[in-house]
C-alpha cells in the first residue's frame, strides 16, 4: 500500500514527467494552447502508456536485449494506431480535435522512457500502475500549463480552438477581445517556452520548501 | 530519447529464462545463441507479425463505421459548398486539371444543374490539404470547405473558418491572393496554408469550366 502511495507521490510531484524529469517537452509545448486539447492529450497519452507498460512489462523476459527498443516503439506504435482507428470510428469527434496529435504520441519520450526505466524491470501490477501515476503526472502538468495559455493567450476556457465570436465557437469567454484583448504571444510556441518554464520554476520552489519542511 | 544506463539489466542476466527450459531438448536455444542475429531478427518478425495481426483486426472492424462516417461528412460537405444540391453523383473524365482529385455534379429537386463540387488536394505546410470547392456551371465559387488536413495548429488551421474560406465565394478564373480591391486576403501566420486553399479553388474553377467550356482551360 506504501509502495503505491509512493508511486502516485512519484508520477504527480517528485518524478513528474513533464515538470521534474523534463521529457515529453513536444507535446508539452505544441498542444498545450487549450484546456480540451491538453487534457484530451494527456489522456489518450495515459491510456497508451497504461497499456505499453502492461504488455512491455509482461513480455520483458522474452525481448532479447539488444532490439529492445525497437520491440518497445513497435508495442508503442500498434496501441497509438489502434487507438487512432478506435477513435476515428467511436468518438469521431474527439478524433477531429485531436486527430493532428495522436501520431505524435508515439514520439512521446514519456512512453518510451517508461517502457525503458520502469516496465522492463518490474512487474505487470506494477508496471501498469507506474502508466497510470505517470499518465496522470504528465495530463495534470499539460492541465496547468494549457489552462494558463488559454486563459492568457485566448481569454477563454474549455473553448474549441474556433475564433472567438466565430459560428462554430464553443466554451466559456473569461476576458471578452474588446475589453481586454488576448496576449497572442501567449499561444504562440514562444508562450508554451514561457508558461513551461515559470511552471517548472513553481514546482521547484513548492518542492524545495517542503524538503526544507521535512528535514527541519 | 532517454536511455537509462541501467537499461533491461534484469532481462540480459537471464535471456529468454522461459523459452529456454521448454526447448532446450530441441537444440533450439544453442542454435539461437549461436545466430544471435537470427534471434533479434527472429523475435521482431514475430513481433511486428503479431502487432500488424492485431491491427488488422481492428482495422477490419473499424473500417466500415470510418468509411460511413466520412461518406456522410462528404454528403454534409457537398451540400454546404453547393447549396441546394438534392442529389449529386461522380463525374469521369480522361484528366482533369491539376491538383483535382475528383469531380461532383450537384442537382437540385427537378434535376437542374447546380454546379459542382470538386474535392481537391493542394499541398500545404503539412502535407496535402483535402478541399471541396463548389463552383457554379460559369465557374463562380459557391463555397469553400476543408475535408481534411495536418496544418500546425492554431496557425495554419484558421484556414478551416467560414471568415476566411467565405472571401472565395463569388471569384471566378483568375482570382489571387492579395491586399487589392477583389483580391482574397490571406491569413497573416499561415501564407502557406492560405496560399494552397487559393491553389486548389483556382483548380475547382478549372474543373467547373473544363467540363461546362470543354478543353483549354485549365488554370
Amino acid at each position: 500500500m506504501n509502495k503505491t502511495l509512493a508511486q502516485f507521490r512519484n508520477g504527480l510531484f517528485t518524478q513528474n514527467p513533464t515538470l521534474v524529469l523534463l521529457l515529453g517537452m513536444c507535446p508539452a509545448l505544441a498542444v498545450s494552447t487549450t484546456l480540451l486539447n491538453g487534457l484530451g492529450m494527456g489522456l489518450c497519452a495515459t491510456l497508451v502508456l497504461i497499456c505499453s507498460n502492461t504488455v512491455i512489462s509482461a513480455l520483458r523476459r522474452l525481448i532479447p536485449e539488444k532490439i529492445r527498443i525497437a520491440a518497445y516503439v513497435v508495442i508503442i506504435a500498434g496501441f497509438v494506431t489502434a487507438v487512432e482507428m478506435l477513435l476515428g470510428a467511436y468518438l469521431p469527434s474527439l478524433s477531429k480535435s485531436l486527430g493532428l496529435f495522436i501520431p505524435l504520441i508515439v514520439v512521446n519520450c514519456i512512453i518510451l522512457a517508461r517502457a525503458e526505466a520502469f516496465a522492463s524491470k518490474n512487474g505487470v501490477a506494477r508496471s501498469a500502475l507506474d502508466g497510470l501515476t505517470m499518465g496522470l503526472g504528465f495530463t495534470m502538468s499539460m492541465g496547468i500549463i494549457s489552462l494558463i495559455r488559454e486563459v492568457l493567450g485566448n481569454g477563454t476556457l474549455f473553448s474549441n480552438g474556433k475564433p472567438v465570436g466565430s459560428a462554430d465557437f464553443t466554451g466559456l469567454v473569461l476576458i471578452p477581445p474588446d475589453v481586454f484583448p488576448p496576449v497572442l504571444a501567449i499561444a504562440m510556441p514562444m508562450g508554451g517556452f514561457l508558461t513551461l518554464g515559470f511552471v517548472i520554476a513553481a514546482m521547484q520552489r513548492i518542492m524545495s520548501r517542503r524538503r526544507k519542511e521535512g528535514k527541519a | 530519447m532517454s536511455e537509462r544506463e541501467t537499461a533491461g539489466a534484469p532481462a540480459a542476466a537471464e535471456p529468454n529464462a522461459g523459452i529456454g527450459a521448454a526447448q532446450r531438448e530441441t537444440g533450439f536455444e544453442p542454435f539461437l545463441k549461436k545466430h544471435p542475429i537470427l534471434h533479434m531478427a527472429g523475435a521482431l518478425l514475430a513481433l511486428t507479425a503479431f502487432v500488424a495481426f492485431l491491427l488488422g483486426l481492428i482495422h477490419t472492424q473499424t473500417a466500415p463505421v470510418i468509411a460511413r462516417l466520412q461518406a456522410e461528412t462528404l454528403e454534409a460537405a457537398v451540400s454546404g459548398v453547393v447549396p441546394g444540391t438534392a442529389s449529386f453523383q461522380p463525374l469521369q473524365a480522361d484528366s482533369w486539371p491539376k491538383l483535382v482529385k475528383s469531380v461532383r455534379e450537384c442537382r437540385d429537386e427537378t434535376g437542374a444543374l447546380l454546379g459542382f463540387a470538386v474535392e481537391t488536394a493542394p499541398s500545404g505546410f503539412g502535407g496535402t490539404i483535402s478541399l471541396l470547392v463548389g463552383v457554379d456551371p460559369e465557374g463562380v465559387v459557391t463555397g469553400v470547405s476543408i475535408l481534411d488536413m495536418k496544418e500546425t495548429p492554431n496557425l495554419g488551421t484558421k484556414t478551416d473558418d467560414p471568415s476566411f474560406l467565405s472571401r472565395f465565394v463569388g471569384k471566378s478564373v483568375g482570382f489571387k491572393l492579395g491586399p487589392g480591391a477583389g483580391d482574397v486576403q490571406a491569413i497573416s501566420g499561415a501564407t502557406v496554408s492560405s496560399t494552397a486553399v487559393a491553389g486548389g479553388v483556382a483548380a475547382g474553377i478549372a474543373a467547373a469550366l473544363q467540363i461546362t467550356q470543354g478543353e483549354g482551360t485549365v488554370g
